[in-house]
């Protein structure tokens, strides 16, 4: 280097020359001003993560009768309003890990040769909840009553309207509190595992308003379409279908005919016609 | 540094100053924007025409509304944050400690919007408006109508 | 310097560097988990672990990258350079602990081996903002691995520098992929300014850096084309060369630092046998050509390191003709003697004389 001084830095001797430490010196105290900025932020340029709750580790027993279709639910009668009308709660069944809830009631179904919908269950489990939205975790069926004179009736799915949706398609355990955030590119790969291993797919969308909607999604006939969403997970789609309100829940069963798309980037403009 | 080592240092480098650019360039460019959706289906009640009373906490406002014609009561209740319980069931109770069991169930609440549920016609109008979680047990808001 | 290998040969300065390593991190790590504590305080354990080291671990790659031109455009900072090891390894350590949170978190529980569920999970590969991510954080990861693991002087000696420090290049790559892994991973999510503006300043400060040391590099390369009689090449003038210093030369490929000491020239490869280290940058201490990296030493008139050491390199013919220093290219075997050229004081003055004049004249 034509740039020296006679000072020369010795790793294995005692100390450093004292340009050289100067210089060293000089370099410390930068890092010291920039570690904490840039850790400052980092920190504080994030979105931010919502109030989802998962009670990890925290038991709770619920009952109720169990609805199948179209997907796992667990209904809980609460009472009636001042119209005598049933008030129900649905919680959305699913198991512990990336799996759904729909393959050990088949089984369970196909030991017993019988049909659970519709049963009075006592389960066990953690419950996940955001928004109003409220899941449980299954650990195990505590109870199975095949005596069906219990309290609950089984509400008709209410048609509310039919359109076309645009949201990002995501796995609602993880949307509603196992994960934060559990949405979004990062959660991607996380969300098709979730719903590969069948858990029910959820349409998260905004309105203009900014208030969040969550769409179940099925096929028209109400069977699971998990595998031919899988390649949209975590992307903004549009979706054409009809919305039967299955006791809190929105379900929307998908129009056989108009196959899933990703949003267009100008959307109002270029938004294919369901009607 | 072999001379030839130092070499294909320099023509890494060379390269990476120009390709991380247009890295960057390019990601920010497909940044998904946020969409918002044309379909937003409602199924609530039309609110009576009315308006009562109005009461508002931090996590929501609620509105006594009434139809003159028929004397029938409705609370609507918008929510100003999302639910951070397992479950929501909304009461009209006679004192602001009494238990839901003794009050008038009204509905239940789920995501962030409006919700109109109907409450009956005997009403003193001394009632409070309770949110009740029956999973936890707690009394999520009371709030005097 | 070490005769037997050990896992570390502790000294002063090593611990000073890692005491402030460690400060740092944890410095690091205090701001971002208190603020997000304070500012987030939903955001669950896992998340805040696999935010905080990933941050930490790319954020000290960063640091670890802008060393090395540092170092080579004010040699003052050498020191950073000395223990930059250690701070590798912890890196790699803390980029670890991400990518298997991040593992567990994302990829594993399913219906699929979680190293599977990483390649088939986002199979959109023909696109950039919905490639899978992940892929490039898992391969700059198992680079960082394969330095870290081979990080030891065990590996150092018995690859042979040539092929460690090839071999250790290969974080360039990791440090774009992993630029890669963010910008299509988090940064698609976050959409921050302020995040893209950071990362896009620690892009340029690590490019800027390295494009200025290699453009400053290429300019002090000292390539004469010029060959002189008898297989001698002409170098520089005597006084050219500090006391105790040298002056490096690339001549058909052999790079070669002439040392001037004690009224002597002595030439010897360039190269130290460590890491390849600059000896030419180095000075002579104790009569030892000291590399200027970590501290490894020669003896001048026949490039062997001082006994109990073993390192050699190889050494070359100098000569001095008319206050010109010549240097016969062709190196003889690792350890050869070769009598130091001798510097008389009356052909160093004449030297000065004659050049003066020439200015004078000039």
């Amino acid at each position: 280097m034509e740039k020296q001084t006679d000072e020369f830095y010795i790793g294995w001797q005692e100390a450093a020359p004292d340009g050289i430490s100067r210089r060293v010196r000089m370099f410390i105290v930068a890092v010291c001003v920039i570690v904490p900025i840039i850790g400052a932020l980092l920190a504080l340029n994030q979105r931010g993560f919502v109030s989802s709750n998962f009670e990890f580790g925290e038991t709770t027993e619920l009952e109720g009768a169990l609805i199948t279709t179209p997907a796992p639910f667990l209904e809980i009668y609460r009472g009636n309003d001042v119209n005598d009308k049933l008030i129900f709660q649905h919680i959305l069944l699913v198991k512990p890990g990336k799996h759904g809830m729909g393959e050990e009631i088949s089984d369970l179904e196909k030991n017993l040769k019988h049909s659970l919908d519709g049963q009075f269950v006592k389960l066990q489990g953690s419950l996940i909840y955001h928004d109003g939205k409220t899941m449980m975790e299954v650990e195990k069926i505590t109870s199975l009553m095949l005596d069906t004179t219990g309290i609950h009736v089984m509400l008709p799915f209410k048609p509310i309207g039919s359109g076309t949706f645009v949201g990002e398609i995501a796995d609602p355990k993880c949307l509603f509190g196992v994960m934060k955030p559990g949405y979004g590119k990062p959660h991607r790969s996380c969300g098709a595992r979730c719903i590969a291993g069948g858990i029910p797919p959820v349409l998260k969308t905004i309105s203009d308003n900014g208030n969040l909607e969550y769409y179940l999604l099925v096929n028209e006939d109400g069977s699971p379409l998990n595998d031919q969403i899988l390649p949209y997970v975590g992307d903004q789609v549009v979706v054409c279908g009809e919305v039967k309100m299955v006791g809190d829940w929105m379900v929307l069963y998908k129009f056989a005919d108009k196959n899933l798309a990703l949003a267009p980037e100008t959307m109002r403009k270029e938004l294919p016609l369901c009607k | 540094m072999t001379p030839n080592l130092r070499k294909y240092h320099r023509r890494i480098w060379f390269f990476l100053a120009g390709l991380l650019p247009i890295l960057l360039v390019a990601a920010i460019a497909v940044i998904p924007a946020e969409r918002t959706s044309p379909s937003t289906p409602d199924n609530q009640p039309e609110a009576l025409p009315k308006v009562v009373k109005t009461a508002s906490s931090d996590l929501l406002v609620a509105t006594l509304r009434q139809d003159s014609a028929t004397g029938e009561r409705q609370v609507e209740i918008e929510l100003k944050q999302a639910l951070t319980n397992p479950s929501t069931l909304v009461y009209l109770i006679a004192d602001e400690n009494a238990d839901p069991a003794t009050g008038k169930l009204l509905g239940s609440l789920s995501s962030r919007k409006i919700y109109r549920l109907d409450a009956g016609k005997n009403l003193s109008g001394q009632e409070y408006l309770l949110l009740f979680d029956p999973i936890t047990h707690l009394k999520i808001a009371t709030l005097k109508l | 310097m070490s005769v037997n290998y050990a896992p570390i040969l502790w000294n002063r300065q090593k611990k000073i560097y890692d005491r402030l390593m460690f400060g740092f991190m944890g410095l690091f790590i205090a701001v971002f988990i208190g603020l997000q504590l304070i500012f987030y305080p939903t955001i669950t354990a896992e998340t805040l672990i696999i935010r905080a080291t990933g941050t930490l671990a790319f954020f000290m790659l960063h640091i670890i990258l802008c060393m090395g031109p540092l170092t080579r455009i004010d040699p003052r900072f050498l020191p950073l350079l000395y223990n930059r090891r250690h701070l590798g390894v912890t890196m790699c350590c803390v980029a670890l602990v991400h990518g298997v949170f991040n593992i567990i978190q994302f990829q594993a529980f399913g219906n699929a081996d979680p190293l599977v569920s990483m390649f088939i999970s986002n199979v959109n590969y023909n696109s950039i903002g919905r490639f899978p991510f992940e892929i490039f954080g898992f391969f700059a990861l198992l680079i960082l691995l394969l330095m870290a693991a081979t990080s030891h002087d065990f590996w150092l000696k018995n690859l042979s520098p040539k092929v460690w420090k090839a071999l250790h290049m290969i974080v360039y790559f990791a440090y774009a992929m992993l630029v890669a892994h963010v910008l299509l991973g988090v940064i698609q999510l976050e959409k921050s300014p302020v995040l893209i503006g950071v990362l896009g300043l620690g892009i340029l400060t690590v490019t800027g850096l390295h494009v200025w040391a290699a453009i400053l590099n290429k300019k002090q390369t000292n390539e004469p084309s010029e060959r002189e009689t008898e297989g001698f090449v002409r170098v520089c003038a005597v006084e050219d060369i500090a006391e105790n210093r040298a002056k490096t030369v690339l001549i058909d490929g052999e790079n070669i630092a002439i040392f001037k000491y004690e009224n002597k020239l002595s030439a010897i490869n360039n190269l130290c046998r460590h890491q390849n280290g600059p000896l030419g940058e180095g000075k002579i201490v104790d009569g030892c050509i000291t590399c200027p990296w970590h501290g490894y030493q020669y003896l001048p008139h026949n490039g062997q390191s001082p006994p109990p050491f073993t390192e050699k390199v190889e050494t070359y013919d100098v000569k001095l003709l008319d206050g010109w220093v010549y240097v016969n290219p062709t190196p003889y075997q690792e350890g050869t003697e070769r009598p130091p050229c001798p510097i008389h004081s009356a052909l160093k003055r004449l030297t000065k004389i004659e050049k003066s004049d020439g200015e004078a004249n000039g």
